[in-house]
């Protein structure tokens, strides 16, 4: 009796650990633990050159030794990713190379988020300051306007730390419509302080019709042009297609 | 397939942190009954912690010595349990205790092994204090570091002597030994002794099944603090029930390291030892000992970090925190009404998406209704008050944006208050349609 009473304690401890096991997907994971390599499981968690890119940079650290700490520039919104490549005995030292993740080229097309009919915004501002030298234009896209005449006002401003606002740019636009409209902005973002997250574009018809199916997107300059460097690796080393400049590098100033 | 071994392999030399300095069979040392043994084994963790602490403030790289502290640690397990005492049949007779402690080591190890990712200040902080520790240099390093006062030290310490003391020199095997640490604590406050129970066993694999969650393991330290609270919780209970004064010794042991741990760590120890000293079981001369060794431990932490980067302040790292006097003195009723208005729905949010902090709350308020209210929970009061004038004035004085604050960090402050709770609950549901002791 007492052999049957242990038996199904035992039992019931067994079903709990399976199914706290099940809970934790732990055959699956045991299975990748053994038969992949540290390597490709930080791949598959962080992306190889996409996401944090982690997968590259260990590759790229361990095939250059790399010691001198480079800057890392990460076109995807990511956490730091020093801690990748970091060299504690040289913490401070200043490579003149750097490492470009998720590079999209020398512009970037952003659009902006929709606050209402007349309001956009580019969120995470410091987030573009170290990447883009500038805001080259802005695009309306519209099906409602297309054909017409327009006459509009964008205003383009930010709130300092005290709350005030701070105007940076007025444009009176008096152009006919077709689907989309670019307009020259020349925004030289190096004026900005690191610590202002937002900058708003109002956008309005002066006869005060609405704007219901307008979208907005903005074209960077970025401030890394590959041309300018000199390419030690990339991930997409060995494929032929000369076009392509998206990707990972891992650059030197020339 | 080698990386699971020296899994099962670290499992093994976490495992001995248990069992040496002092006998887990047989020791008279230091406590008066033989057979709660599980207690001696919290007992030998606090100590080896509190060692390695020790070894974190000396001015020799962690390469140098740390196969030298295991090798001497083995010897000496051989020591007491095979040369001095024999011990195998002890160890047969309660096999029970490293088989489910392993089982659920294990599940957790390798999803950690699995997932991997870091934690947002590990990126930022923990790891890179890790990786100082791993290549050679030492504590006074990381001034070069530019977050270096940013949090102490001793999580990325922990985390880098365990990295380096494997064949496979893999991050992740420094983070198991905070899953060692949390398992342990789990275990211990379930368990009386190491006699098998199939009761506690069920609430111990419930108690898993219900929290865990990887993020705790990613690198951030707030398991740690929340593992050491749930140890604490249980040697105050045992403080009052067991009659030893010298669990107030390991009180202190248990709240030096958390204040080694985060910043925030301070507040977790002063309150505990506000506990201890308004304890009506605890005698006059313990209380009095016990806070003057405390503030002679803050003031230890103070010295070395003193050493450590001259921009430091008594109490609290100078730098690496949002509080500042300008901001306290130039607050006023409007925005502290504001912030409050702003924190009582997001610690309601946070509290119900913690099972031990509302279960806590909850049996707090039972226990309270009732007449004869027990020593433990009026000291269990006295937590739960103090830690929400904690997290009210941590957010008040906080120079941040507030929301954002709160989003960020306040899930984890309740987390980690949770861990004093947790022996309350467990003892709850052991004694199920039994009065609280």
């Amino acid at each position: 009796m007492i052999n049957l009473k242990k038996k199904s304690q035992t039992l019931i401890l067994l079903v709990l650990v399976i199914i706290l096991s099940i809970n934790t997907d732990f055959f699956k994971k045991l299975y990748e633990v053994i038969s992949w390599k540290f390597d490709l499981r930080i791949a598959k968690n962080y992306g190889y050159c996409h996401g944090e890119s982690v997968g590259w940079l260990f590759d790229i650290k361990s095939k250059y030794q790399i010691n001198d700490n480079p800057k890392i520039v990460n076109y995807n919104h990511e956490p730091s990713l020093d801690w990748t490549i970091i060299n504690t005995k040289n913490i401070n030292q200043k490579s003149n190379k750097v490492i470009l993740l998720n590079y999209p080229g020398p512009e970037l097309i952003q659009n902006l988020s929709k606050v209402d009919d007349n309001l956009f915004i580019l969120r995470d501002l410091y987030f573009f300051l170290d990447k883009f030298d500038k805001i080259k234009n802005i695009e309306l896209l519209s099906r409602s306007n297309e054909g017409k005449k327009i006459n509009w006002t964008i205003n383009i401003y930010n709130f300092d730390k005290f709350n005030k606002i701070n105007n940076i740019k007025t444009l009176k636009v008096k152009d006919s419509f077709d689907t989309r409209l670019k307009i020259n902005l020349d925004i030289n973002l190096n004026e900005f302080d690191i610590n202002q997250t937002k900058l708003y574009f109002e956008i309005y018809k002066n006869n005060g019709e609405k704007l219901e199916d307008l979208r907005v997107n903005i074209e960077l300059k970025n401030k890394y042009i590959l041309e300018n460097f000199q390419i030690i690796d990339n991930s997409a080393k060995g494929n032929t297609d000369e076009n392509l400049s998206e990707g990972c590098y891992y650059v030197e100033q020339i | 397939m080698i990386e699971f071994l020296q899994i099962i392999l670290i499992f093994f030399i976490f495992f001995i942190l248990l069992l040496v300095p002092i006998n887990i069979f047989n020791s008279n040392l230091l406590i008066k009954e033989n057979k709660l043994n599980l207690n001696i084994a919290s007992f030998n963790l606090l100590i080896n912690c509190n060692i390695l602490l020790l070894l974190s403030i000396i001015p020799i790289s962690i390469n140098s010595y740390n196969f030298l502290y295991l090798i001497i640690y083995f010897f000496y397990f051989i020591y007491i349990y095979f040369i001095k005492n024999n011990q195998l049949q002890d160890f047969k007779k309660n096999s029970f205790f490293p088989s489910t402690f392993f089982i659920i080591f294990l599940i957790i190890a390798i999803n950690v092994a699995s997932e991997l990712t870091l934690g947002w200040d590990a990126k930022y902080f923990y790891y890179i204090k890790s990786l100082f520790f791993l290549e050679n240099q030492i504590l006074y390093d990381i001034k070069k570091f530019v977050f270096g006062t940013w949090h102490p030290h001793l999580g990325s310490y922990y985390w880098a002597f365990y990295w380096s003391l494997m064949p496979l020199k893999i991050e992740y095997f420094g983070r198991l030994f905070y899953v060692f640490i949390f398992t342990f604590s789990l275990f211990y406050v379930c368990h009386d002794s190491l006699k098998n129970n199939f009761k506690n066993n069920i609430i111990f694999i419930l108690l898993i099944l219900i929290f865990y969650n990887y993020e705790r393991f990613s690198g951030l330290q707030e398991i740690l603090i929340f593992s050491l609270l749930a140890i604490l919780s249980k040697y105050f209970f045992n403080l009052k029930y067991l009659k030893d004064k010298y669990y107030a010794l390991y009180i202190i042991m248990g709240c030096n390291l958390i204040i080694w741990f985060k910043v925030e760590g301070i507040v977790y120890s002063l309150i505990l030892i506000l506990l201890l000293n308004v304890s009506s079981y605890v005698p006059k001369k313990t209380k009095i000992y016990s806070t003057i060794f405390f503030l002679l431990l803050i003031i230890l932490k103070n010295i070395v970090y003193q050493f450590f980067n001259e921009q430091t302040n008594f109490l609290i790292e100078s730098v690496g925190h949002p509080y500042s006097l300008e901001y306290i003195y130039n607050l006023n009723v409007h925005i502290i009404f504001d912030k409050i208005k702003l924190i009582i729905p997001y610690l309601i949010f946070y509290t119900f998406h913690n099972i031990f902090f509302i279960a806590g709350i909850l049996l707090l308020l039972m226990f309270n209704f009732e007449k004869n209210r027990t020593d433990f929970i009026k000291c269990m009061t006295i937590y739960f008050i103090l830690n929400f004038t904690f997290i009210f004035s941590a957010y008040i004085f906080r120079d941040m944006e507030i929301e954002f604050a709160l989003k960020t960090t306040l899930e984890r402050v309740i987390f980690t208050s949770s861990g004093f709770y947790v022996f309350l609950v467990v003892n709850f549901m052991r004694n199920f349609g039994k009065k609280l002791n």
